[in-house]
């Protein structure tokens, strides 16, 4: 077995399931608090990729469009929300599945028209690579996942430790009960549409360096996405992060033995005996 | 007409116009509506596993891809029989749902509808990595065989026969499903979907009532894949995609979800309006989202509501109260009892 090889791919698994988590963060938090499965969450990734290159192509600085990009994106999403999405939430969840898969087409191909059919690249903003048990890993991925990561430790003590984020958790709980006891529902709502959509187009933004750019990146993500988020349970933060990781670090080990198509099946089907084992994934208990 | 005749009536009529076009309007048209034929069956089989299975399935689109390769791999073997390629498109279908079934059922109705994600994930890299018996991306060819039926030659490809053909069986399946509406088991059925525990403690086995539905969804599915087979004459694994799925989601709902009635009608506007938009501007998937958009706004019971379909979008989920809209939330009493509540 060449260890080398094995230690490479499992990094390569842990960086991935990072960014995988950031998106599952969003598509999460809207699922749990608006009860809206957001098909179109995978196409705003992917606009945060596509502003990326454009920024890099025009201005030459990708930190200027890790800054501005995911700040451009949110404000985006405020329009749409209030225009859309609040008018989706409460009802059967088909309605909302209509009318984000129509966002979907919209955005698809309002970036196709915008950016064309061909794929893309973006150098890395940090060049080099960093020696690591015998093996030379690029320096900008672990910065890339860095930054990640401690997004996702800043929502969580965001969720933990504000007043918004007790408000978040309780309309989570009861959107009913929290709008009695005087919790302003609709700005918990426009802040987590926000917000989710800061988190997708970030990932989309720090990914591109990392990845091909393309009109329809976000698909392929979407879907492993929506895996991490049922295995780890529906609704549940750190679940989706820890199921992120299995998927991830278990596509990475198994591409050494493997075709990396079929590794990628394998891993994805490491979810299933979970799921029968435990139908609300690994930390769900809602139904 | 509330067993709905009407709406088995009307959809019948959209059909023999539709047929009648095909013909009309000339080749082009006589194969794309044949294509639609293979589509309205998907999405009438969406309809059955979300409506009377409760599975809101994202792999219905697997389920077609399973019954059109079934055919692909069988032309050869059956000689041409396509009697046989069909039932064995639907008996694949069937089978896959069964399997696939046994897994969903068991989760919540949000969670069953990740987890059909999950598996259309799945299928589409297993085909893709399986190139020397799907074709991948790129697909396989239909057999050159001589297809038949009880002897009678048909011959592939989109053209007018294979547009008879497809809208024949669609025809006797919605009237076969009207008939069974009208049986006591449908009812058990019914129930078993507005309230899975209540017909168990009624003494109904809601599990298997559901997963045998659940199957029918499945063959229905495999049954349209195996007829586009015939009529494309070449399959990819991309007809069997997420994004395939979620095409065959938005057709049922723009007919309207709550009838298997609604998917042929929406697959009909949908697909004509995006052929008719394509001639007019390179952004019909814009427009087609645009669409989407405003019927899930202000159409949410499809086009069937607007024949007075009671549909099921009116009521919230089951979840709904407790993450409900604002507004919604705020003219409920904070004791109202749910409305699935024993």
């Amino acid at each position: 077995m060449d260890w080398q090889s094995l230690t490479f791919q499992v990094m390569n698994g842990l960086v991935w399931s990072i960014f995988v988590a950031l998106v599952a963060l969003g598509l999460n938090a809207i699922y749990g608090l608006l009860g809206i499965l957001n098909i179109a969450h995978g196409a705003i990734y992917a606009a945060g990729a596509i502003f990326a290159w454009y920024a890099v192509d025009f201005v030459g600085n990708f930190w200027l469009a890790f800054l501005i990009v995911p700040l451009l994106v949110a404000a985006a999403s405020i329009p749409v929300y209030k225009a859309i999405l609040r008018h989706t939430i409460g009802k059967d969840m088909m309605v909302g599945l209509l009318a984000t898969s129509g966002l979907l087409f919209i955005l698809t191909d309002a970036q196709l028209a915008l950016f064309g059919g061909a794929p893309r690249t973006i150098s890395p903003p940090i060049g080099g690579s960093i020696a690591l048990l015998g093996f030379y890993y690029p320096l900008y991925r672990f910065v890339a996942a860095a930054i990640a990561a401690a997004i996702l430790v800043a929502f969580w003590a965001f969720l933990r430790f504000t007043s918004m984020g007790v408000w978040i958790r309780s309309v989570e709980q009861s959107a009913t009960l929290a709008m009695a006891c005087g919790v302003p529902v609709e700005r918990v709502y426009l802040t987590i549409v926000a917000l989710s959509a800061y988190f997708a187009a970030l990932a989309g933004v720090l990914a591109a360096p990392m990845t091909i750019v393309h009109y329809q990146m976000g698909m392929p993500l979407l879907g492993a996405a929506f895996i991490v988020i049922v295995v780890g349970g529906l609704g549940n933060l750190g679940g989706a992060v820890v199921a992120a990781a299995i998927i991830g670090v278990g596509r990475g080990v198994l591409s050494v033995f493997i075709t990396p198509t079929y590794a990628e099946v394998a891993a994805i089907a490491l979810a299933l005996p979970i799921l029968v084992l435990r139908p609300h994934g690994l930390f769900g208990g809602r139904s | 007409m509330r067993d709905g005749r009407f709406d088995l009536i009307f959809t019948l009529a959209v059909l023999v116009v539709m047929l009648a076009a095909g013909f009309v309007l000339g080749e082009f048209w006589t194969g794309f509506l044949a294509r639609c034929v293979t589509w309205m069956l998907l999405a009438v089989s969406f309809t059955i596993a979300y409506a009377y299975a409760n599975v809101p399935s994202v792999a219905q689109a697997t389920l077609f891809g399973v019954g059109a390769y079934t055919t692909l791999w069988l032309a050869e073997p059956t000689g041409g029989n396509l009697v046989l390629l069909l039932l064995a498109g639907c008996v694949a279908g069937f089978v896959a749902a069964l399997l696939l079934g046994a897994l969903v059922l068991k989760m919540s109705r949000n969670g069953a509808s990740i987890a059909t994600i999950i598996v259309a994930v799945m299928g589409v890299l297993l085909g893709n990595a399986s190139t020397a018996l799907t074709g991948g991306a790129d697909g396989r060819g239909l057999p050159k065989v001589d297809f038949h039926i009880f002897g009678l030659p048909v011959e592939a490809g989109p053209n007018g026969t294979t547009l008879v053909l497809g809208t024949v069986i669609l025809a006797a399946l919605l009237l076969g499903l009207w008939l069974v509406s009208q049986t006591h088991t449908w009812r058990v059925v019914r129930a078993v979907q507005q309230n899975a525990m209540r017909a168990q403690v009624l003494g109904y086995a809601a599990g298997p009532y559901r997963l045998v539905v659940f199957g029918a969804s499945g063959a229905v599915a495999g049954l349209g894949g195996s007829l586009y087979a015939v009529v494309s004459q070449h399959v990819t694994t991309d007809i069997a995609s997420l994004f395939m799925s979620l095409k065959a989601i938005m057709w049922a709902a723009v007919g309207g979800i709550a009838s298997v009635f609604g998917g042929p009608l929406g697959v009909l506007l949908v697909q004509v309006a995006t052929e008719v938009l394509s001639r007019w501007t390179y952004r019909s998937d814009f427009f087609v989202g645009v669409i989407l958009v405003l019927i899930a706004l202000w159409l949410p019971n499809g086009l069937m509501g607007l024949l007075g379909h009671p549909g099921i979008f009116r009521r919230g989920s089951k979840d709904a109260p407790k993450r409900g809209h604002v507004a919604a939330a705020a003219s409920q009493p904070l004791t109202k009892p749910s409305e699935d509540a024993l």
